[in-house]
């Protein structure tokens, strides 16, 4: 019996070079608060970030989402698809000296999917597992029905807390202090809701020695605000830097900007699926059948969209067009797909072939206040479909009252964004493209009912693939199906832009997290 | 008195009742939170399993009447976000708003009444008409704007005060409070200057109209006519006349500042109610929007009752209670 | 007469308003002597008030004094800095308003509205403030001094409270007291009461008076002298007796004419024809020539002060002859 064992490639080598401690105090101010101190209770990206520090996972991600050894310094599916076997690191302790075992993992494994009231948890990374079996302090069995590929990449995301202060603890204790014991590089030191969370390093941790004395986060939802306090020098680093400030603080010298791709693609959802749908009708009134239907004029629409003035534009230079669903370098990501080159003719032409050289007329919807200059990004986008001869409209609302809406299916064309959590492509394409099915939970957000057996039987052979190489090459062509197929219409994939100190650098994260420990010197 | 107490909390007890179900079915009719907070990844059964959480389940009546049972309770229901309760939410950051509220009413007392008398009784001097234009861009520059460039003025370019924040709190007389702190000064001074303007600009406006129209009168005529000197006639003959109007302003004042420092609360990222309720209101944390109104609703009806008794301190002519007025 | 107590001499007080110069004392002249009541008669706008406040130094912008002297015991008041006003106000020199109503601060007691008249001048315990105000309301004819020193002006009536504005004006004793239509906004009969009070204080203190008013009668029976006023002048001085048995200018024959108790029953009111000219608007030379019978083209020229008869001063080129004087005598 062999274990497949993976090798880590020492890409983020600039992650692990370790500078000499600071012995200084780090000031971030972040553009939204965590919303409590529970690692399991809310899974947020706000939150999240704010765990990395305090409690570690058994697998860490990289800058680039990528897997690395965390709590388990092995891991791999054995000889039975349906078990994965992790070995644990040892001689690690908790914050208050006591040994991290298997144990502990069996808990949070358990705890982490099953908080009470939590708005939206860990349910979906724990549900494929059955059973955890320890079979010693440092290793874990976990036993799945069915192969789960991306159990790494689940289990990525669950902090491991102890079952000595965890057992029976409630989210208010976390929030309070009393249980807030983990592995990390850092330990909770204070939580002022709405003001700030400070965190001390942990001088016995077991990996890289934290850089910094303390870390202070604070809320500053106010981006003009943020950005004054950074260059007031009251934070060290800034998150979300708003595009239009870009420029000038490039050329000031107090600041120094850093800046990295997201997983996040912003696209075009279309209702692929009703006759009749709810916001296109013929030019000047009248029911038309449903022209996003036909494959012609999703592809018009696709050609009309002129994506380098979009990032060039709206975006100030800060985006990358996109083709696909993932930015190049990403876990299955196509090779094989280009960014649609902008071609107004040949999509009047499209329009023509299809019956539509009349036009029509269309309502665009979206958020406003969302993602990175949504109501702009939607409007250049309205713009453009005006040009090959549509008649648009475009209603952009508050996100608390959009997404209820797109999901209840009242609108045609809508912006939309999407953040792979796992950091690789199955996400975005079962959650978006994989006909919609409540029981299963695939397409979830596939709002335009878009269905193409085709794509959803490699997509479902991709996930019962545990072999990474396989999986990625069925990944790759299950996007190049639905990309053909102009299932969605991606428009550019965002970037973040971080602000710090001149003296400090910031490594971006395609998570778009601010973590400490990616605070480093400037070169 | 006594009348006239029991009556308004009665009073006041409709208000309630009326101003929750208002709250309640404008708050409830909006949008969905469950779309907000679920996570995209989620499976039919999970967000089956978040509705019935929230009790979102339910016709719209019954919860309401669920939440009117509970908040006879003391209840007013958890957050959907922060899974707390709403009250102990709102409570953990009233005390920071409170204090900015405070301060910046005291600011525009005692900066906009002095102003306003000097204005009052020499409005035709230069230091009176400056007084009266800045004023006008008091309540005419957006709270926003002007806060942004206090900011950028005091902490970027002059690097005198910080650039956002509440300052460090200690106790004293079992209050804590950034207010017994010098750094927690340093915080405060700039969002309570921000906060003050608009209303200081009012009481500079309302307090020289009404000296202009006390100053003409017979009886501070008749109080220079017994040789009294122009402080006294000033300080008590006019003042106490003034205080009426400048009571009923400053006291709805003190209420909106403390219900609705919203966008300097953003602003300075001052960690009060006022943040809470706007983010809140964006992820459609209904119950912490419910809690938050109620308790202004209560805030404004016992400021109001406190201005009303001193109406009566003020002015011996208004008496409280059956009387007639 | 003895040194007259006051001795104002061609008194000037203009308001320099945006519309133009109102001249509401124009050179106006009189004496008061120690203990004597002046009347100063005339109808609204005659500027019998402003003379009261210049007097006083309160006449406010945008009027001022801009000419004339104000000679209040050998001392001009003309020229005096406020400082120095403040400490004759209420002091030496007193005045009771017209409107009791709006005279005492609502908002203040009776016993601080007192006490800080006394306090202004004098340094005096509380105990003893306390006891001269008792004494004062008593001496106005006011019951239960005690209580009422404890109240709010709105809880007295109008006579109540005029009385208290008198005894205001007699703590310190001043020499003199200005009185400006003290009486008019009350009735009758109470009217009757404070003009009783007034003249026993008056005599007992022998405080000189300046008692202005539009009401002839109140007069009659109240002063010694009367000084009649028309459009900022003026116009007519003399005894009470001899200004009412035998008035010389014709404004005053008008005035005293118009009082309706000296009709005849069943005959139509007598009256002067025409109106108060505008102050903004007055007519060339004597500014009665609009309405009176007796004016010419001499009258185009403002007429300078004559004496016709004896103590008897007037502005006029045509005095009225004895025959002329409307109806009979009003006995004093």
């Amino acid at each position: 019996m062999s274990l497949r064992k993976f090798a880590l490639a020492a890409t983020t080598a600039l992650v692990l070079t370790a500078p000499a401690a600071w012995a200084e105090d780090l000031v971030i101010a972040v553009a939204s608060e965590a919303t409590s101190m529970d690692p399991h209770f809310h899974n947020t990206g706000n939150n999240n970030q704010i765990m990395r520090h305090i409690y570690d996972r058994l697998i860490n991600q990289g800058p680039n989402q990528e897997l690395l050894p965390g709590l388990a310094e092995s891991w791999g599916p054995t000889d039975d698809p349906n078990v994965w076997e992790f070995n644990l690191r040892q001689g690690v302790t908790f914050h208050d000296g006591t040994p991290f075992t298997a144990d502990d993992v069996a808990f949070t494994l358990g705890r982490a999917g099953d908080v009470p009231n939590s708005p939206s948890g860990f349910g979906t990374y724990t549900a494929d597992i059955a059973s955890v079996e320890v079979i010693d302090d440092h290793t874990v069995r976990i036993h799945t029905d069915a192969p789960v590929p991306l159990m790494a990449n689940n289990l990525s995301t669950i902090s491991i807390v102890s079952r000595a202060h965890g057992e029976g603890a409630t989210t208010e204790q976390y929030n309070a202090g009393d249980v807030a014991i983990g592995t990390g590089p850092y330990r909770q030191t204070e939580y002022v809701p709405g003001d700030r969370i400070v965190m001390e390093a942990n001088p016995d941790y077991w990996g890289e020695a934290p850089a910094w004395d303390t870390v202070t986060v604070r809320p500053i939802s106010s981006s003009a605000s943020r950005v004054a306090a950074l260059l007031a020098g009251d934070v060290d680093v800034i998150a979300n830097v708003p595009t239009a400030d870009i420029a000038q603080l490039e050329d000031n010298p107090d600041v120094s900007l850093s800046q990295g791709v997201s997983n996040r693609v912003i696209y075009l959802h279309l209702d692929s699926d009703r006759e009749q749908t709810p916001m296109i009708t013929a030019i000047g009134g009248g029911d038309i059948e449903n022209p996003l239907l036909d494959q012609r004029v999703r592809e018009a629409l696709s050609l009309a969209i002129d994506r380098e003035a979009i990032v060039e534009e709206v975006m100030e230079g800060i985006a990358i067009p996109a083709g696909q669903l993932l930015p190049e370098g990403f876990f299955g990501v196509s090779d094989n797909i280009d960014v649609p080159e902008y071609d107004p003719e040949r999509a009047q032409e499209l329009l023509a072939e299809a019956g539509y050289g009349d036009g029509f007329a269309v309502t665009l919807h979206g958020p406003n206040d969302r993602y990175i200059n949504d109501a702009a990004v939607l409007q250049a986008i309205a713009q453009m479909f005006s040009r090959i001869g549509l008649e648009t409209q475009v209603d952009a609302m508050p996100r608390s009252v959009y997404f209820g809406r797109a999901s209840d299916l009242e609108f045609s064309v809508m912006l939309v964004g999407w953040g792979s959590g796992t950091g690789e492509a199955s996400s975005p394409l079962r959650a978006l493209i994989a006909t919609n099915n409540p029981d299963l939970g695939w397409g979830a957000s596939n709002r335009g009912r878009y269905s193409n057996p085709e794509f959803d039987a490699i997509l479902t052979e991709a996930l019962q693939t545990v072999n990474d190489a396989e999986r990625e090459a069925l990944l790759a062509q299950a996007t190049e199906i639905a990309m053909q197929d102009i299932a969605i219409i991606p428009t550019h994939f965002q970037v973040n832009t971080w602000g710090t100190r001149p003296d400090l650098q910031y490594i971006p994260r395609t998570d778009e997290y601010t973590l400490a420990i990616g605070v480093v010197p400037a070169d | 008195m006594t009348v006239f107490i029991i009556r308004r909390t009665l009073q006041a007890v409709i208000v309630l009742l009326v101003m929750s179900a208002i709250v309640f079915l404008g708050v409830f009719a909006i949008g969905d939170p469950v779309a907000i907070l679920i996570s995209p990844d989620a499976t039919q059964a999970d967000i089956d399993a978040a509705i019935r959480n929230l009790g979102l389940d339910k016709p719209i009546w019954e919860q309401y009447l669920v939440f009117l049972g509970n908040a006879l309770q003391g209840n007013l229901g958890d957050s959907f976000v922060y899974n707390e309760p709403a009250i102990r939410l709102i409570l953990q950051r009233m005390p920071a708003t409170l204090e900015l509220a405070v301060v910046a009413v005291l600011l525009s007392i005692f900066v906009g009444i002095p102003l306003g008398m000097w204005a009052g009784l020499r409005p035709s001097g230069v230091a009176g008409k400056s007084i009266m234009v800045g004023s006008i861009f008091g309540f005419s520059l957006p709270n926003f704007w002007q806060g942004i460039m206090l900011i950028l003025l005091f902490a970027v370019i002059l690097g005198w005060l910080p650039a956002f924040g509440r300052g460090d709190t200690a106790e004293f007389l079992g209050i804590r409070s950034s207010l017994w702190t010098l750094d927690g000064w340093a915080h405060i001074i700039l969002p309570a200057i921000n906060l003050a303007l608009f209303n200081t600009s009012l009481v500079i406006r309302l307090t020289r109209a009404s000296v202009r129209e006390v100053i003409g009168l017979d009886y501070v005529k008749f109080a220079r006519a017994k040789g009294l000197s122009r402080r006294r006639v000033v300080g008590v003959h006019v003042m106490k006349n003034i205080m009426i109007p400048l009571v009923t302003v400053i006291g709805l004042e003190l209420a909106s500042l403390i219900a609705f420092a919203v966008v300097t609360e953003t602003v300075f990222a001052w960690p009060g109610m006022g943040k809470l309720i706007i983010d809140s209101i964006f992820v459609l944390d209904r119950p912490v929007i419910v809690a938050y109104m109620m308790i202004i609703v209560l805030m404004f009806i016992a400021i109001n009752l406190i201005v009303d008794i001193l109406y009566s301190v003020f002015d011996p002519r208004v008496r409280l209670s059956d009387m007639k007025r | 007469m003895a040194d007259p107590i006051l001795k104002v001499s061609n008194l000037c007080t203009y308001f320099h308003t945006k519309a133009g110069v109102v001249k509401s004392v124009d050179d106006v002249s009189f004496e008061v002597a120690p203990g004597e009541i002046l009347g100063v008669v005339g109808e609204s706008g005659s500027g019998k008030s402003v003379t009261g406040f210049s007097i006083m130094g309160l006449v406010d912008p945008p009027g001022r004094v801009d000419g004339g002297s104000i000679v209040f015991d050998g001392r001009d008041l003309v020229g005096l800095d406020d400082g120095q006003m403040r400490r004759l106000r209420g002091k030496r020199i007193a005045m009771i308003f017209q409107d009791p109503m709006m005279t005492l601060n609502p908002v203040l007691r009776i016993d601080t509205q007192m006490i800080e008249a006394l306090t202004a001048h004098i340094t005096i315990s509380n105990e003893e403030a306390r006891q001269r105000c008792r004494d004062a309301l008593g001496m106005v004819g006011i019951p239960s001094p005690d209580e009422r020193l404890k109240s709010y002006p709105h809880q007295f009536s109008g006579g109540m409270r005029q009385r208290v504005a008198i005894a205001i004006a007699l703590l310190h004793n001043p020499e003199l007291i200005i009185a400006d239509e003290p009486t008019t906004a009350l009735d009758v009969t109470i009217q009757a009461q404070i003009l009783y009070e007034i003249q026993r204080l008056v005599s007992e203190h022998n405080t000189a008076m300046l008692w202005i008013t539009h009401d002839l009668s109140v007069i009659a029976g109240l002063a010694q002298r009367v000084a009649v006023m028309y459009a900022g002048k003026v116009v007519e001085t003399g005894t009470v007796a001899e200004v009412i048995d035998r008035p010389l200018h014709p404004y005053t024959n008008g005035l005293i004419g118009s009082v309706p108790s000296r009709n005849r029953r069943g005959e139509p009111l007598a009256q002067i024809p025409g109106m108060t000219p505008s102050p903004l608007n007055l007519p060339q030379g004597c500014a009665f020539r609009t309405r009176c019978p007796k004016a010419d083209e001499a009258c185009a020229v403002q007429p300078g002060i004559t004496a016709p008869l004896p103590n008897r001063f007037i502005r006029c080129f045509h005095p009225v002859e004895a025959q002329e004087v409307i109806g009979e005598a009003v006995s004093a």
